[in-house]
């Protein structure tokens, strides 16, 4: 062994312990979920056969609604125009996020409009809300590939649909769809760029991703 | 053989690089590191998962209590300690100050068993005042108490960066006492020295360290135990909701003590970690009679990392905007 082979292994020694500071310390501090919601979601078409958009359920867990709801008024009407109001509120904080949906083709992201009218009510303790996400213009679904994900960019809130509730098409006659849901399942390399992402400033919006439940659609 | 403290140079220099990113790191690193960051994040998306779990469970376990009375509490309890756990075992920033403290300070594995169950401890009870004043004694909403932890937690980054201030300017200082006894390197020279001659001299590395131990560790404490446990917030409020003020707080007992349970395991592979490093390094004939250099600028890098972290952590906090549901 010659001594700078010999240094080469001091440097090496040292630098695999070194090492062991920055796997340690790759975990992003905010990237488990803090609150899980519940999804169903449908397709909604045109008559023309294009979909138009996105109707989505949200059911969220007891302590986000126990924490959300907390100083609500108790009586059911004035409860209910509080939810309503607080249904709107969530629905314009999310509105530059897209409402969460991401829906592509051939993986492009498809521009999503505003939502209108919103559902809510307290379902067993939990907070509930039905909306539709239109796309931005109606979309042909003819020979493209098609999908869509509602996830938290920052996996902050965990979102998955509800076992037992595949997501559901309503095709117009003449139109053939199924819809497949591809539970998340970020390659380990995935992940690996994830959590590293996660080290700098604004990468905490691009974790989510990784975790998003896929749902893909294939029309004759 | 006179390698001298040229040598050290580029080895700290090599340290300090293979510390900025080791994700960028090529060649053999990567073949070492590849392989252990998939299964970290294997196992971090398995506890991401089991923790969603739990987390139901526990709402659950919580309006038992409330329909059944006491003889839910057990279940209550032993969910909460399961949760605590395997939340600590998903990445948080407790963990990255204990383990990389460890990694380049802490020898003793009692310590270092003692450090981790206090913040853990720390980190409940914080939770536990935080709650308890501003819904219970102030009567404020949950939301109000929820943006009173998040004020909490920047103090607790700012407090992460200057541990690592002060761990830096400790290794950093114990380095240039070193240059100035002028002893360790220059004699070494043809005599053939124990692997630790550097530490006959003047006080000894361990004499050095025992008054500013003792800082470190409360420091360390405090910088994370400040932070509440997010977990534990979560689960006072909704025990405040069903009015179970005292299962809440149990809840968060028994969370903290799983927390400690496993943040003392990291602390300990930690601590192994170092010695099997520090020993495998003493056995190089270049490392002879300069151990005491080697720890001291492992502590430096330490405090480099620990001080990175708590400014990262800082800034992305004031960066962050609010969840668009919270």
């Amino acid at each position: 062994m010659t001594v700078s082979a010999k240094r080469n292994s001091v440097v090496k020694a040292l630098a695999a312990l070194a090492a062991l500071v920055p796997i340690l310390a790759a975990g992003p501090a905010a990237a488990h979920p803090h609150a899980w919601i519940d999804l169903v979601s449908h397709v909604g078409f045109d008559a023309q056969g294009r979909i138009t958009g996105i109707v989505e359920e949200w059911l969220f867990d007891e302590f986000y609604t126990a924490f959300i709801i907390d100083g609500i008024d108790a009586e059911p009407k004035a409860r209910q125009a509080a939810l309503e109001r607080l249904a709107r509120t969530n629905l314009d904080n999310l509105r530059e996020h897209g409402y969460f949906t991401d829906f592509r083709i051939d993986d492009r992201r498809v521009a999503v409009g505003e939502v209108g009218e919103v559902e809510t009510a307290l379902r067993d303790r939990r907070l509930w809300m039905r909306f539709t996400v239109p796309l931005a213009e109606p979309i042909p679904v003819r020979g493209q590939w098609i999908g869509y994900a509602v996830y938290d960019p920052s996996y902050f809130v965990e979102m998955l649909h509800v076992e037992g509730f595949a997501p559901t098409l309503k095709t117009p006659p003449g139109l053939s769809c199924t819809a497949s849901l591809t539970p998340p399942s970020p390659s380990p390399e995935t992940r690996r760029l994830a959590f590293a992402l996660d080290r700098t400033q604004n990468a905490g919006d691009s974790l989510g991703v990784h975790f998003a439940e896929w749902v893909t659609l294939k029309c004759e | 053989m006179r390698v001298g403290r040229a040598a050290v140079a580029p080895a700290l220099a090599a340290l300090l690089l293979a510390s900025a990113d080791a994700a960028a790191a090529e060649g053999w690193t990567d073949a070492v590191l590849r392989p252990a960051a998939d299964a970290w994040a294997w196992l971090a998306a398995a506890i991401a998962g089991l923790q969603a779990d739990l987390h139901r469970q526990l709402a659950e376990a919580l309006r038992a209590l409330k329909a059944q009375g006491e003889a839910a509490a057990w279940g209550l309890i032993g969910l909460s300690f399961l949760y605590g756990v395997f939340h600590a075992a998903g990445p948080g920033h407790g963990n990255m100050v204990i383990s990389t403290y460890m990694l380049t300070h802490e020898s003793r594995l009692r310590r270092g068993l003692a450090i981790s169950a206090l913040a853990a401890l720390a980190q409940g009870l914080t939770a536990i005042v935080l709650v308890e004043v501003t819904v219970a004694l102030l009567g404020l909403t949950l939301r109000q108490a929820n943006e009173a932890a998040i004020h909490v937690e920047h103090v607790s980054y700012a407090l992460v960066a200057l541990v690592g201030l002060m761990l830096l300017v400790g290794g950093g200082r114990r380095l240039l006492a070193r240059r100035g006894d002028g002893h360790g390197q220059a004699h070494t020279d043809g005599s053939e020295h124990g692997a630790d001659c550097g530490h006959a001299h003047g006080p000894t590395a361990r004499e050095l360290q025992a008054p500013l131990a003792y800082r470190q560790t409360a420091a360390i404490v405090l910088s994370i135990g400040v932070r509440p446990c997010s977990g534990a917030v979560l689960v006072l409020l909704f025990a405040h909701v069903l009015e179970l003020h005292w299962a809440g707080i149990a809840a968060v007992a028994a969370m903290s003590a799983g927390t400690a349970l496993t943040v003392s395991c990291l602390a300990a592979l930690s601590v192994f970690a170092r010695a099997l490093a520090l020993k495998l390094t003493a056995a190089l004939p270049e490392a002879r009679g300069r151990m005491g250099l080697v720890v001291d600028g492992l502590a430096c890098l330490g405090g480099i990392a620990v001080l990175a972290l708590g400014l990262g952590l800082f800034y992305d906090a004031l960066a962050a905007r609010p969840h668009p549901l919270f």
